[in-house]
């Protein structure tokens, strides 16, 4: 499996479609705070951009010629960008879901 | 040392700013939380193997410990306990914060409304409250 698409497919199948589902199972609750997430993706975006284009430059990780579709900015792949806002969008919709579910049990008294 | 690079950015960036997101945000009630939610998701890292095994992306062996566990990099485990706890935190904190800032407009626009209805009925003549016995509100 060698395609340009490779990187697209893996956001797809294992960060996109779990998001989607969890958003649409807990819509309303999730829509509740537009401010929380927006400022998720900027902190991610702050932390994680700096550390791949460190991470790149010093050959940690590389993204191999055929991986990827997009044009790279600042030596990363679109979907490296991608990868950054969605992976903290997920982690964030996984929070505050398991806090609604588990708030009556969990949260602090 | 080269190997341990990998290491060193995990715990340089993700240490980093989830010690930040510790000493700021006031979350030592949200502790057993956030132990609960990384537990969750450290196993997600597996699925990193398929990343890999596709060519997403690739690892210099000669910059990391070059040990797997289940297809992944062992220290991706690591990504994934400092990433999730990080993103958790700071979704706690800005919740919390989002909440408080809800739960005040709502109180706001409330005694704005009750201010609003005692001038009402101060002008036709009735006591703050009356109006509420009359259903003239």
């Amino acid at each position: 499996m060698a395609t340009n698409w490779n990187y697209l497919i893996w956001l797809g199948l294992f960060v996109w479609a779990p998001t989607a589902l969890l958003w649409l199972a807990f819509y309303r609750v999730l829509a509740q705070f537009p401010r929380t997430f927006g400022l998720v993706i900027l902190g991610a975006c702050a932390v994680s951009v700096p550390w791949d284009v460190v991470a790149v430059r010093t050959r940690i990780w590389r993204f191999p010629s055929g991986c990827c579709v997009g044009p790279r900015v600042f030596e990363l792949p679109i979907e490296e960008y991608l990868f950054i806002i969605f992976v903290s969008v997920y982690v964030a919709t996984l929070t505050l879901v398991i806090r609604h579910l588990t708030r009556a049990r969990l949260a602090p008294s | 040392m080269k190997q341990y690079s990998y290491l060193f950015t995990i715990l340089a960036f993700g240490g980093g700013s989830l010690v930040l997101i510790w000493l700021r945000g006031h979350l030592r009630r949200y502790a057993r939380f956030v132990l609960f939610f990384v537990v969750v998701t450290v196993p997600f890292a597996y699925f990193e193997s398929f990343g890999l095994r596709w060519r997403a992306w690739a690892y210099n062996p000669a910059r990391t410990i070059h040990r797997h566990f289940l297809g992944a990099e062992v220290e991706s485990y690591l990504f994934m306990a400092f990433v999730s706890a990080a993103v958790a935190s700071a979704t706690l904190v800005y919740a919390t914060r989002e909440e408080a800032r809800r739960r005040k407009d709502q109180t706001r626009a409330r005694t704005a409304e009750e201010a609003a209805d005692g001038v009402e009925a101060v002008k036709s003549g009735m006591a703050p409250g009356d109006c509420m016995q009359t259903g003239q509100c």
